[in-house]
């Protein structure tokens, strides 16, 4: 999770979302599905491989995303979604 | 007390006959006290794919009388007639044609086209059965040790050595020693991914870069933190550096060039007179940026991982130079994510050796992700002594280990952003992954189509024991052992049919020290191969030492007196050669030795003295003499004829390696 406390307090969550059909991920209109079911602004990032792709959700920094994640995990495209963390070098 | 020792002088009207047998004892003593490094040589390994055209071919004189004419022949029309009358007809389109003389009968000859040396072997075999030839054999190329001369390589790469030099050492130097189809064993033809920090393109590395790809994607809206280079994935794996300024996220460090340092262990250069060298030093580093600024996210390293194996990846191009071997030095805490899971079982399938550090915080029960998922070669580190280090990961999944401490390789001087090239130390598992990663490539070049199942199983099967008394030594969470590159590869050949010969040692005679005096000898021994060779002592009396790597034998204050067995068996790191038991003998009742006879410009012919020769040191005691001197001491006993002599150059020599 990045801060971004320049702009309403919003703060981007990369999530890791695996599809269990073949979706436009990237299309707008999918996004907006996305969006519309996360109840927050969503953006298409990048992709991990065919059926699995990066989302980031921009919420409040005091809020709890779990039921975000639970939202869009209750999606019929979607397999699994897991939170984007962060790895560092050893 | 003032050391004493005996010289016998020899005369020398007496000798010619004598002179040499005792020339010959005195050769191979001289012999046998030269460094066994200096000795080495390396027959081209009958496996290899290298084709031959030289035969040495040594002619029966004639003396019983027949081929009178054939003997006065010049060697040019000798070798002709082997043409005409043994050649010609058994090796196809093949004949011979005299190239150079080596002694009066024995003669170097060409081939008209060049050979297996299976092929080239019969061949020689078949002119053997001529009935004026005494022998012929392929005229075997050897090579000296490959001893890299990169400058730093000696001083400053210990974890490369033999463990015979490095206890913790990956056994690098045989390894290097084995060619494949003419190639020596060295990554060549291998891609091997490295998915970092990007990488700097160091002069000791970027001949080896091919192509990669900058997969850190945005941290949310136009926000590339991360990333620290102003955008998103794109075709520059270029390290732009990776410090952080701003506490709130992460610690507050300087740039790390952590990938640079990371593909340096697996792919500098090597053999160029420069710097230091790779484990897989001809391999292709394939850099895939992927950790930025407080690290990176597991979406991209997985993303990475299956682009970096060959797979797809939607919105990036495809991988013009898939890799075999994938290293990742990074990893966080927790079970093995499904993400990481999914790419690394995809990366696996399509034939992809994953190798990932078990990460540095000191646990002895868990490591990190993704070196604890399903499929990877998960590495954690042990020192110089090959104890496991102290900030080293271990735990369930762990497979082997390899030298983690001061690993020094390719590196950059800035601080933030890029500056000049440099070479430097870092500690960590993040560089002991990479070492285990090279020898996975030097694996797959031997075996192009190796199954990342078998690598794995030779590289842990292959590996040494930990060190008894140390950490691991009791424990079945640290993997199988320490990295052994030799053996490794050794395994791989021994599947392929290309035998390795054990190393033969020189037989060394009975030693003789005064009690109190001081005995030093030195083992040798001679490999097939030309392997570098390390000696194993067993039996030392107290007081003595026994270099493993020159093979020295030393015992300052040779006491009590009595007889002793100190048992050498050579090593090449893979294979034991037969053991030899040297007798040592602490008495007053050292045998005489004589010495080189010098040809005076006037015969003479005085009677036996004796000679005490003080040691140059004036302490220590009694000399050690073997049975070669002094067998051939006792022929010119027979002889009746001695001289005084003052101590010749030889003399000095043989004192020198005994004090």
């Amino acid at each position: 999770m990045v801060a971004d406390m320049s702009a309403n307090s919003l703060v981007s969550l990369r999530v890791v979302v695996q599809f269990n059909v073949s979706v436009a991920f990237a299309d707008p209109a999918f996004v907006n599905t996305l969006q519309t079911q996360a109840r927050m602004p969503v953006q298409y990032i990048g992709s991990v491989s065919a059926d699995t792709h990066i989302y980031a959700l921009q919420l409040p920094a005091n809020q709890d995303p779990t039921d975000a994640l639970q939202r869009l995990g209750a999606l019929p495209s979607v397999a699994r979604v897991e939170i984007d963390e962060k790895v560092k070098s050893h | 007390m003032k050391a004493i020792r005996f010289y016998l002088a020899a005369a020398t009207t007496v000798g010619v006959a004598s002179a040499s047998l005792f020339a010959l004892a005195q050769t191979q003593t001289t012999a046998a006290i030269k460094s066994s490094a200096q000795a080495q040589r390396r027959a081209e390994q009958p496996g290899s794919q290298q084709r031959l055209n030289r035969l040495i071919i040594k002619f029966k004189d004639g003396s019983n009388g027949k081929n009178i004419a054939f003997s006065v022949a010049s060697a040019q029309e000798r070798v002709n007639a082997l043409n005409t009358f043994s050649v010609a007809s058994k090796s196809g389109a093949a004949t011979l044609s005299y190239l150079k003389s080596i002694a009066g009968n024995t003669h170097v000859v060409r081939t008209s086209v060049s050979m297996t040396h299976t092929e080239l072997n019969t061949l020689a075999e078949t002119v053997a059965q001529d009935p004026r030839v005494e022998y012929a054999e392929v005229d075997e190329k050897v090579y000296a040790h490959f001893l890299p001369n990169d400058t730093f390589y000696t001083a400053q790469q210990g974890n490369l050595q033999s463990p015979f030099v490095v206890a913790g050492g990956a056994n690098l130097p045989n390894a290097w020693g084995r060619n494949v189809g003419g190639v020596p064993v060295s990554g060549a033809g291998v891609t091997v991914a490295v998915l970092d920090t990007g990488y700097r393109p160091h002069v000791d590395l970027v001949a080896n870069i091919v192509a990669g790809y900058d997969f850190i994607s945005p941290d949310g809206p136009s926000d590339f933190t991360t990333a620290n280079d102003g955008n998103g994935r794109d075709a520059d794996a270029l390290d732009p550096g990776d410090w952080n300024t701003q506490a709130s996220l992460c610690d507050v460090e300087n740039s790390s060039w952590h990938g640079t340092h990371v593909a340096g262990i697996i792919g500098a250069v090597g053999n160029n007179n420069t710097g230091v060298i790779g484990v897989a030093y001809r391999a292709k580093i394939l850099p895939v940026r992927v950790l930025g600024v407080c690290g990176g996210y597991t979406s991209d390293t997985s993303a990475a991982l299956q682009w970096a194996a060959g797979l797809a990846v939607p919105g990036v191009p495809a991988n013009p130079n898939p890799a075999k071997v994938i290293n990742m030095s990074f990893g966080r805490s927790g079970m093995c994510s499904q993400t990481y899971q999914a790419a690394i079982t995809a990366a696996r399938n399509a034939g992809t050796t994953i190798v990932v550090s078990t990460g540095n915080d000191a646990s002895t029960t868990a490591i990190t992700q993704p070196a604890n998922c399903q499929g990877v070669i998960a590495v954690t580190a042990h020192t110089s002594l090959g104890a496991n280090t102290d900030y080293a990961n271990i735990g369930p999944g762990t497979s082997i280990s390899a030298m983690g401490n001061n690993i020094y390789t390719t590196g950059n001087t800035g601080v933030t952003v890029p500056a000049a090239d440099s070479y430097d130390s870092k500690s960590g598992t993040s560089f002991s992954s990479p070492q285990v990663a090279g020898v996975a490539a030097l694996l797959v070049q031997l075996k192009p189509g190796i199954s990342p199942a078998e690598v794995q199983t030779i590289i842990m099967n292959s590996a040494r024991p930990h060190a008894a008394g140390t950490f691991c030594a009791t424990r079945t969470d640290c993997g199988a052992g320490l990295l052994d590159a030799f053996k490794a590869v050794h395994t791989l050949l021994q599947a392929q049919g290309i035998a390795n010969a054990a190393p033969v040692m020189a037989a060394l005679p009975t030693q003789y020290v005064l009690p109190g005096g001081a005995l030093q000898f030195t083992a040798t021994a001679t490999d097939a191969n030309g392997d570098e060779v390390a000696f194993i002592g067993s039996g030392l009396p107290t007081g003595a030492s026994f270099n493993a790597v020159t093979g020295t034998f030393s015992w300052p204050k040779a006491t009590p007196a009595g007889d002793y067995t100190f048992v050498i068996q050579p090593t090449d790191g893979a294979v034991l050669g037969a053991s030899i038991s040297v007798k040592i003998s602490v008495t007053t009742s050292i045998p005489v030795a004589p010495v080189v006879p010098v040809v005076p410009a006037t015969p003479v012919t005085p009677p036996l003295t004796v000679t005490p020769v003080a040691t140059p040191s004036g302490g220590g005691g009694g000399g050690a003499l073997g049975w070669l001197d002094i067998a051939a001491g006792l022929l010119l006993l027979g002889a009746g004829a001695w001289v005084r002599r003052a101590a010749t150059p030889l003399q000095n020599t043989r004192q020198q390696h005994r004090n």
